[in-house]
């Protein structure tokens, strides 16, 4: 009996190990998923890790205490960390998003010693997300404390904040809602077209149909045509359901809605070319569920959809910007929530037809009807 | 062995001038070999032989086939390019479904919009309308066998490619498909079998072995000369003088085949001068069973599919008749039935 348990525990252990989609869940995605977190929400804080900047064109010791203070706040605070770097005035780039810049003026420790006043400037996006606000609006309580420390409760300096940029704050809620968009087409369109067209090819349904009298670019244009309909209902359903059922604030109009349809149909078409890239050379559905979970989740947590970019290290954030998923929903929250047209979107659009072209290429260069 | 069987056939609808298929275990050769319009060829063999091969080499699925032949008069890249040629093609494939999610209802809509026609003769005398409303992914074996052997026949085609067509079949509707697939006096049919029924239906018959052609005729006329026209099948008590028997029949009657069936199971074919000798060669005491026939059709496919079961001295196999000698075999069968 003993000997049988041994034999039956092999097998299952076996079958397990064999099982791909098995194996991606217990011991690949856990992982993913611890780093994904540790990444976006720091290892030991609240609001994780927030980039300040600090411009100091005064270059005095008073200036240096200023800098000096910053440090200490966001290296002791155990809500919201910061990485404080100081950067040259004369060759600093724009104020990134994400990024809190705060400007030392000249003249700043003469207004210590004269009373005068001088204004510390703290500029980011408004638009930017909560810890990046919030780490704004630590400078508040710095610079009073600052001001009490170095000259005895007198107030010689000042805060002016300035908005980098002329979009409007998102709502979380919105913020969602267009990332959970984009997700659902993902699905639709890149997974669900993947393992279809594996699964076609598993059972033989392709080898069938090219000896009837079809031609191929018929029956895969008619797999697109069907899962772009599905997409357009899907995405469609969500935004109403959105704006009326969770009172989402989404201002649809009629123009909105055209010009976030023409970019669904690019950004659709885009997922939809993924999947069949992704199908290419792939014979068994399990090995398609795999490729199409590693590819989903790294966008999902990866391209701003659930999880900000701001969030992500500088030296991966464009990369993180450049991908399709990225793209698409930054180009959808101008459209729907800053009620900009899809024109003024060409960059994404020209980014979206860019990775369309790349996984057309791969198809053509990669995909079989059948294995034999 | 010349596989050129035939040369002469003027309009033939299937020409292969040369086939060659490297599989993991063997290479796949077919040179000058043409079927005649009209004609039912069944290629036979152990699983593993290459029938499926040569099939899927002619539709143009075996990437790796190096195949120069002509289908209907055209040549078979021309197939996998122009899709309206297709229409002329009836292809029943193994292990390979429909789109995912049609009830039958909508294959059948699938046909007749692909097709252009769709015979309500085929579609009933195959009991498909019975089947209108079920999902495909639900039918049974046989049922969806039933479904695609509907999707292959139903336009009538010129040419029927059919991948071992009763698999799963019942014998009545077997009996059913035989029937229909003999009235398609029109159309050439290549397929693979592995039953008596499908056997009969044919006019020629290739025996593949590892690839190559081993023999091809008329079945009739191959069972005759491969085994005999006589049979008989031994029950012994004991293995061991199934064993005694087998090695002395090869040894002093020579017959034209002999097999061992089971454990005490012998079967000897060949003439009947052979075949009485047999009993002797055993005491009487050690028989269970034995019983007398002729060779069956049957017979011929298990010697196909156990090629290592000729014995050492079988006959050379005698030069084969061209296959265009044989265009009416079909119809005079069709009519003595």
């Amino acid at each position: 009996m003993l000997n049988g348990f041994r034999i039956l525990c092999v097998n299952e252990l076996l079958s397990i190990l064999r099982e791909k989609v098995a194996l991606f869940w217990i011991f690949f995605f856990p992982f993913f998923f611890l780093a994904i977190m540790l990444i976006s929400y720091g290892q030991a804080s609240v609001f994780g890790r927030q980039r300040i900047e600090v411009v100091d064109n005064d270059r005095t010791p008073v200036s240096q205490k200023y800098i000096d203070k910053v440090r200490d706040t966001f290296a002791s605070s155990s809500v919201l960390k910061g990485d404080v770097v100081v950067l040259d005035g004369a060759r600093a780039e724009p104020v990134r998003d994400g990024v809190v810049r705060v400007t030392i003026p000249s003249g700043f420790a003469r207004a210590f010693t004269d009373s005068t006043s001088t204004a510390i400037k703290v500029a980011y996006s408004y638009a930017s997300g909560l810890s990046t606000s919030v780490a704004a609006r630590v400078f508040t309580v710095l610079t009073t404390s600052f001001n009490a420390e170095t000259a005895n409760a007198v107030l010689p300096a000042k805060l002016e904040f300035v908005n980098t940029t002329q979009t409007l704050p998102l709502d979380h809620l919105q913020y969602l809602l267009t990332g959970i968009l984009v997700m659902g087409m993902m699905t639709a369109g890149m997974n669900n077209t993947c393992v279809g067209i594996v699964s076609q090819r598993e059972r033989n349904t392709f080898k069938l149909m090219s000896c009837f009298p079809l031609t191929p670019v018929a029956y895969l244009a008619s797999i697109v045509t069907a899962r772009m309909i599905v997409l357009f209902v899907a995405a469609f359903a969500l935004l109403i359901a959105g704006r009326y059922v969770y009172n989402i604030a989404l201002p649809l109009s009629p123009v909105q809605l055209l010009n976030a349809a023409a970019l669904i149909l690019v950004g659709g078409v885009t997922l939809l070319c993924m999947g069949i890239a992704m199908s290419g050379r792939i014979s068994r559905v399990a090995t398609a569920i795999v490729v199409c979970n590693v590819v989903y989740l790294t966008l999902l947590f990866a391209s701003d959809l659930t999880m900000p970019l701001s969030s992500y290290p500088e030296s991966v954030k464009p990369f993180l910007m450049a991908l399709p998923t990225s793209q698409f929903v930054a180009a959808l929250r101008a459209i729907l929530i800053q009620g900009s047209t899809v024109v003024s979107q060409w960059k994404s659009l020209l980014s979206l037809f860019a990775w369309s072209a790349v996984c057309l290429m791969v198809s053509r260069m990669t995909f079989r009807w059948h294995s034999a | 062995m010349s596989q050129q069987f035939d040369k002469s056939c003027s309009d033939p609808a299937v020409q292969i001038d040369s086939l060659r298929l490297r599989t993991d275990r063997f290479t796949v050769r077919m040179n000058g070999w043409s079927v005649p319009r009209g004609a039912c060829v069944a290629f036979v063999g152990h699983n593993g032989s290459g029938k499926t091969s040569v099939l899927d080499s002619l539709l143009g699925l075996r990437r790796d086939a190096e195949i120069n032949a002509r289908m209907l008069g055209e040549d078979v890249a021309t197939w996998r390019r122009r899709s309206d040629l297709r229409r002329r093609l009836g292809v029943l494939l193994q292990r390979a479904a429909m789109p995912y999610g049609l009830y039958v209802h909508e294959v059948i809509s699938l046909h007749r919009n692909i097709y252009g026609r769709t015979s309500e003769r085929v579609l009933e005398e195959l009991g498909i309308t019975d089947l209108r409303q079920k999902s495909y992914e639900q039918l049974s074996r046989g049922e969806r066998q039933r479904v695609d052997l509907f999707f292959a026949l139903a336009h009538e085609p010129e040419l029927i490619i059919l991948d071992e067509p009763f698999t799963g079949l019942d014998q009545r509707v077997a009996q059913v498909t035989a029937d229909l697939i003999e009235r398609l006096d029109n159309s050439t049919v290549l397929m693979a079998c592995h039953s008596e029924l499908e056997l009969s239906m044919a006019d020629t018959m290739v025996w593949l072995e590892h690839g190559t052609v081993r023999d091809c005729g008329n079945p009739d006329a191959l069972r005759r000369r491969l085994l005999g026209d006589f049979r008989l099948e031994i029950s012994l008590q004991q293995q061991s003088q199934a064993n005694a028997l087998v090695a002395a029949v090869g040894e002093r009657t020579k017959p034209q085949f002999v097999q061992r069936r089971g454990h005490t199971d012998v079967v000897v074919a060949g003439e009947e001068a052979v075949i009485r000798a047999v009993p002797s060669l055993v005491a009487p005491a050690d028989i269970a069973a034995l019983q007398y026939g002729r060779t069956t059709l049957a017979d011929l496919l298990y010697r196909c599919a156990h090629p290592e079961a000729a014995p050492e001295a079988a006959p050379e196999i005698a030069p084969l008749p061209p296959i265009a000698a044989l265009p009416n075999m079909r119809r005079m069968k069709t009519d003595h039935a």
